[in-house]
């Protein structure tokens, strides 16, 4: 297999430390790959990176996604009545790294967010071969403690993907250090207790942890998800962390303009524009 | 055939002998090490390595690995070495560079020695060898002395890890709490003399090893595991050690005994069946599991976890249900021990149990109704999972099956093998052993409650699964073992129906309680080792067993325990003239309704099998 060399750990880590060299903080916008179609996702991708997106996460959609929320969920289920399946995912990415007559190549930073039996199914090292080869960046499983990630691990450490573990505010000091030797790329900190979608205060307890969690990381990039749904969490997240992770919210904006559209051929413009605006009204809260 | 060494956590190595060889495949070892290293005091030479590999195979064809273990041996010959005995595997010890074996025709063990530089060393051979073994860095091959259990630590998280050195009865299970290695690998501290194995120190390693890599990981085999979202591991880690701690703590022991018992009804009785024996030729015991408090066993794990709540300082209980029997089972533990209760039920089921939705709420109990998804068991399930995700600290989620991340399998199942451990005195107090023990398998906790009294006996083990309207693909069921494949669902690897890109299928039974796409761990290493089987009964064998231990017993039994009960009309000709107790896992008040649509098929089913005069 061959692979886009430019990318996986190296590439992240370097883009991230450069967004710290540059006094920065950035957006990482999720959305589930394949909600309203595959070419309604490649120019989502796009419209993104236009719009200045440090990272993306691509969610690869699983049937029992237990640590998402209702519109998580819904937008799994949508996308999965589709037909969406890991190849798929993997050829979007390809798609976006080598450009066509709409768009040039886009080098935007691309973890792939998904659950453990997809990866397990395939045979880990042939699904994340695949990812790699495709020119994702990174890999995040919502089900895979580090306990039981060494086959992702070796996986990873040979195809140079990045592997990213979460941690939680439930994660203790023992725990929340070994997260963050062994995630790559960056460290994801869970920024409330609970699943993805429903609103996080960002108070004094969270601040108290997000500082934690930002020690413990180091020089390792931190981002923080869950709950995030306009400019005033993006700033408030954005104390301790380098990315804001932002992903109900967006899924939900994206999944309005595509339902919108007179016939599915507008759909992917649509949400593209609805990402660029999107997008756009998150990044007031990264200059306060 | 290539065999991978999946599923490979218990090794002897040193084997001479055919006889000792069985022994320890008898005992459950998973692989067995020959040794042919010349000067080793367990070497031995080809020609009798060959016998030891032909008895291994013939016995167990599908499970055992032989392993050709070798020093300073080059690619050509070991290959040739492997093909002359017949082995599985090849275990290299010594001298050998990891980029002379990439594309060796089978799969390699390397032997590391744990010191402080053995990192780059294991991650050199990473590449091509499958497991590593890890022993003490002295000299080439087995070394009988103990490893740095820190370094052994760090290097089980970068690899596939057998642990060696000189590990034995007495010191296994704390060598595997310390290091938590994928499997161990253990010779001289098992012989009776170099080369000569001492049976009894077999059976008593592998007795120590295989509950303490299960405690450890929570594993069963190849199957197990905790594999949770972030937010819950460590709630999962604190469970797991209070219920270690609780369930060898004497006064919480008095506490559930006295509620298993005086409040519950514990023992339930085991009833000789006479006039259903009559029609099946053979002696049916039944398990009567339906005549505990609220009518099935679940209440067995219920009160248990809710009284570990309760220690653990939790004011709210989650359930999820099926059936809704889970689910009144602990709303009636949480009525009894005062905790708030809020339980998750599919709307399909809650349509189809509606008796039990009210048996609920009448208890005090919160029935939250999910529409999502399938809306059966594995949706209450998802959402009972979201629920304890928001709220961790504050609740306890009482996993009502032998399912889940670790430590719910272990627990779940610790707390059901009650009911095997009379069923077991029952049986030899009314005569002996049976020859069989039955019971229906939704996520397998009164299964494997029941096969857990039995597990060490020559008793045959089986599980009946539901085969809705026929297990064949394509057709609707329930039948993980009939058509499902190994992998991951809410928080265990186990055998599970899903699609070719590992989505998770949806699935059919008359019974709400077994309308689930997962089955149990244990099962699936029990099935996997060949210690028990698993068949199907559908949906019309669950009916027509239903109607004959109506009409031939004056026991309405639940739809989920009344495949257990259709299996056996089915396979009656097998049964004839044996033993069989069979868990009657609870009644079937609960579906009236359900029954009352159907009756008109009882009659024709009840002429067809011809079992009723």
């Amino acid at each position: 297999m061959t692979r886009p060399s430019a990318h996986g750990t190296v590439f992240l880590e370097a883009r991230l430390a450069q967004l710290r060299a540059d006094g920065r903080r950035g957006l990482a916008p999720y959305i589930t790959a394949g909600d309203g179609g595959l070419d309604t996702t490649l120019a989502v991708l796009r419209a993104l990176d236009d719009a200045g997106a440090d990272v993306v996460e691509l969610g690869l959609p699983f049937s029992d996604p237990v640590a998402d929320g209702p519109q998580l969920q819904a937008a799994a289920e949508r996308s999965l009545a589709l037909g969406t399946n890991l190849r798929d995912v993997a050829e979007v990415v390809r798609r976006l790294r080598s450009g066509d007559d709409d768009a040039p190549p886009s080098d935007l930073p691309i973890v792939v967010m998904t659950y453990a039996n997809l990866l397990s199914r395939r045979g880990w090292g042939s699904a994340i071969g695949l990812l790699a080869a495709a020119g994702c960046d990174g890999v995040l499983v919502a089900d895979l403690p580090l306990e039981e990630a060494v086959v992702l691990r070796i996986a990873c450490a040979e195809t140079g993907l990045a592997p990213l573990f979460l941690v939680a505010p439930t994660t203790g000091a023992d725990r929340l250090a070994q997260l963050a030797a062994a995630s790559r790329g960056f460290l994801y900190a869970i920024g409330r207790v609970g699943t993805t979608g429903v609103t996080t205060r960002f108070d004094e307890d969270t601040q108290d942890y997000l500082g934690r969690v930002a020690e413990a990381a180091g020089a390792r990039a931190v981002g923080v998800g869950f709950g995030i749904a306009g400019p005033d969490d993006v700033s408030a997240a954005l104390r301790h962390a380098d990315l804001a992770i932002v992903g109900s919210a967006l899924v939900e904006h994206l999944h309005r303009a595509v339902a919108s559209a007179p016939h599915p051929s507008r759909a992917p413009a649509l949400a593209a524009r609805a990402a660029t605006t999107f997008l756009e009204h998150l990044s007031e809260g990264l200059n306060p | 055939m290539k065999r991978s060494l999946r599923g490979v956590t218990i090794k002897v190595c040193g084997l001479t002998d055919p006889d000792e060889a069985l022994a320890a495949v008898k005992a459950g070892a998973d692989a067995i090490g020959l040794v042919l290293h010349p000067t080793s005091p367990r070497a031995v030479m080809p020609a009798q390595a060959r016998r030891v590999s032909d008895v291994v195979h013939a016995m167990s064809p599908s499970r055992v690995r032989v392993v050709a273990v070798v020093v300073d041996a080059e690619p050509r010959a070991a290959r040739e070495l492997a093909a002359q005995i017949g082995a599985d595997a090849i275990q290299l010890c010594g001298d050998q560079q990891p980029e002379d074996w990439v594309g060796f025709p089978l799969p390699i063990l390397r032997r590391i020695g744990v010191e402080p530089s053995a990192e780059a060393e294991l991650l050199a051979w990473r590449p091509v060898a499958a497991l590593m073994v890890l022993d003490h860095p002295s000299g080439p091959g087995g070394s009988g002395r103990p490893v740095d259990h820190a370094i052994a630590s760090r290097l089980c998280q970068r690899a596939p890890c057998l642990l060696a050195g000189g590990l034995g009865p007495d010191d296994v299970a704390a060598a595997i709490a310390r290091v938590r290695p994928r499997g161990v690998d253990a010779s001289s501290k098992l012989e009776a003399e170099p080369g000569r194995k001492h049976l009894g120190r077999v059976t008593a390693f592998i007795g120590a090893a295989r509950p303490a890599l299960a405690r450890a990981h929570g594993r069963f085999g190849a199957f197990g595991g905790c594999f949770a979202p972030e937010t819950l591991v460590p709630i999962l880690t604190e469970l797991d050690a209070a219920w270690r701690q609780l369930r060898e703590d004497s006064v919480f022991r008095a506490e559930l005994d006295q509620l298993l018992g005086d409040f519950a009804g514990r023992p339930t009785p085991l009833w000789p069946a006479r006039r259903l024996s009559e029609v099946l030729g053979c002696e049916v015991l039944l398990k009567r599991e339906d005549l505990l408090h609220t009518g099935a066993h679940k209440l067995n794990n219920t009160l248990g976890q809710v009284l570990l709540a309760k220690r653990l300082g939790k004011r709210r209980i989650l359930a999820e249900t099926g059936a809704g029997q889970h689910g009144v089972a602990t709303a009636t533990a949480c009525a009894q021990l005062g905790l708030e209760c809020v339980v998750s039920m599919g709307a399909v089921d809650a349509a189809r149990q509606r008796a039990n939705v009210l048996r609920m709420q009448l208890l005090g109990a919160r029935v939250e109704v999910v529409h999502a998804g399938q809306r059966t068991l594995k949706d209450a399930v998802n959402a009972a999972m979201r629920a304890w995700i928001a709220d961790p600290l504050g609740s306890h989620y009482v996993l009502g099956s032998a399912l889940g991340p670790h430590p719910f399998p272990s627990m779940v199942a610790d707390l059901q093998q009650v009911i095997g451990e009379e069923a077991r005195a029952q049986s030899l107090a009314a005569g002996g052993l049976p020859d069989l023990a039955v019971a229906c398998v939704g996520g397998g906790s009164n299964a494997i409650g029941l096969f857990r009294g039995f597990l060490t006996d020559d008793v045959e083990l089986v599980g009946v699964e539901a085969g809705g309207t026929g297990p064949e693909q394509g057709a609707e069921h329930a039948a993980r073992f009939a058509s499902g494949a190994p992998g991951i669902l809410h928080g265990c690897h186990t055998f599970l129906l899903q699609d070719d890109d590992g989505q998770v299928l949806p699935t059919h039974s008359i019974s709400a309680g077994l309308d689930y796409p997962a089955v149990g761990p244990e099962h699936a290493a029990l099935r996997a080792s060949g210690r028990a089987r698993y068949t199907w009964a559908t949906d019309e064998d669950a009916l027509a067993g239903f109607d004959l231990l109506a009409r031939r017993e004056g026991i309405l039994p639940a739809l989920e325990s009344s495949h257990a009960l259709g299996w056996m009309l089915r396979a009656r000709d097998e049964l004839r003239g044996r033993r069989v107790v069979v868990n009657l896992s609870g009644r079937g008040d609960k579906d009236l309704d359900l029954l009352q649509d159907r009756h008109g098929e009882l009659e024709r089913l009840r002429e067809r099998s011809g079992a009723l005069p």
